[in-house]
């Protein structure tokens, strides 16, 4: 089953340049898992080093964040769309 | 540090005062908000964010809102050109933690201070955690 992911501008050149691309899986560990092995460049971006979610990236199915619903194990329908969204932050 | 052959970058004095007037109303906690630009590429709108953290020294933009805002522009045929943020009590340049959260090397940081009269605003960006700063033009009408 594939879902459209939505890639973010600054991890576009990890992704071959694409803004949007389809994606196989069940949920959003598979979905991220996928991506990952197809473009390896985008682990370092997503997660730390035990393998989590990044704090600072967030991810959306259709409008809801995630972390509202079952984090990485939330599950995916036929025509999902996963947004994949860093964070803006910082200091003074 | 400032790159001397960085070209200037145009901004419209309306914009400015929309980001100086936001970092006023949150004051002493630091504002933090988007600009979008239209499909020419020029800047042309101020979107406040709400900064979670309501913090002097930290801010976070609320991600319900980035996600809206973002939608709303892709829909809108406009792109996240720059990123703002204040800093109530120093000096408008990126901190430590701005550039290890800089997750946007393409669009423009900008940050602004009220320790100035009038308020500065400057204008980054952050890549690999090199910051190159850009001269900022503000004109007078759009
Ligand atoms: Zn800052």
């Amino acid at each position: 089953m594939s879902v459209l992911v939505r890639i973010p501008t600054p991890l576009r050149p990890l992704a071959g340049g694409q803004s949007e691309l389809s994606e196989e899986g069940q949920s959003v560990k598979e979905i991220l898992d996928n991506l990952i092995s197809r473009f390896p460049a985008m682990r370092e971006r997503m997660m730390d080093e035990s393998g989590e979610l990044r704090r600072f990236i967030n991810i959306y199915v259709n409008e809801e964040d995630i972390r509202f619903r079952e984090g990485v194990s939330t599950p995916l329908s036929s025509g999902d769309e996963v947004s994949i969204i860093p964070a803006i932050a910082g200091g003074a | 540090m400032t790159n001397e052959s960085s070209a200037p970058v145009f901004f419209s004095r309306a914009l400015y005062q929309s980001i100086v007037d936001h970092a006023h109303s949150v004051h002493p906690e630091e504002c933090c908000g988007l600009v979008a630009s239209d499909q020419t590429g020029t800047p042309v709108r101020v979107i406040p964010m709400t900064n979670i953290l309501h913090s002097p020294v930290r801010y976070q933009m609320d991600p319900v809102e980035q996600f809206s805002v973002g939608k709303s522009l892709r829909l809108e045929g406009m792109s996240l050109w720059g990123i703002y943020h204040s800093h109530p009590i120093s000096e408008p340049y990126p901190s430590v933690v701005d550039i290890n959260l800089a997750y946007y090397p393409d669009v423009f940081y900008l940050l602004t201070s009220p320790v100035t009269t009038p308020p500065s605003l400057r204008i980054f960006q952050i890549k690999d955690s090199k910051v190159t700063e850009f001269p900022l033009i503000l004109k007078e009408v759009d």
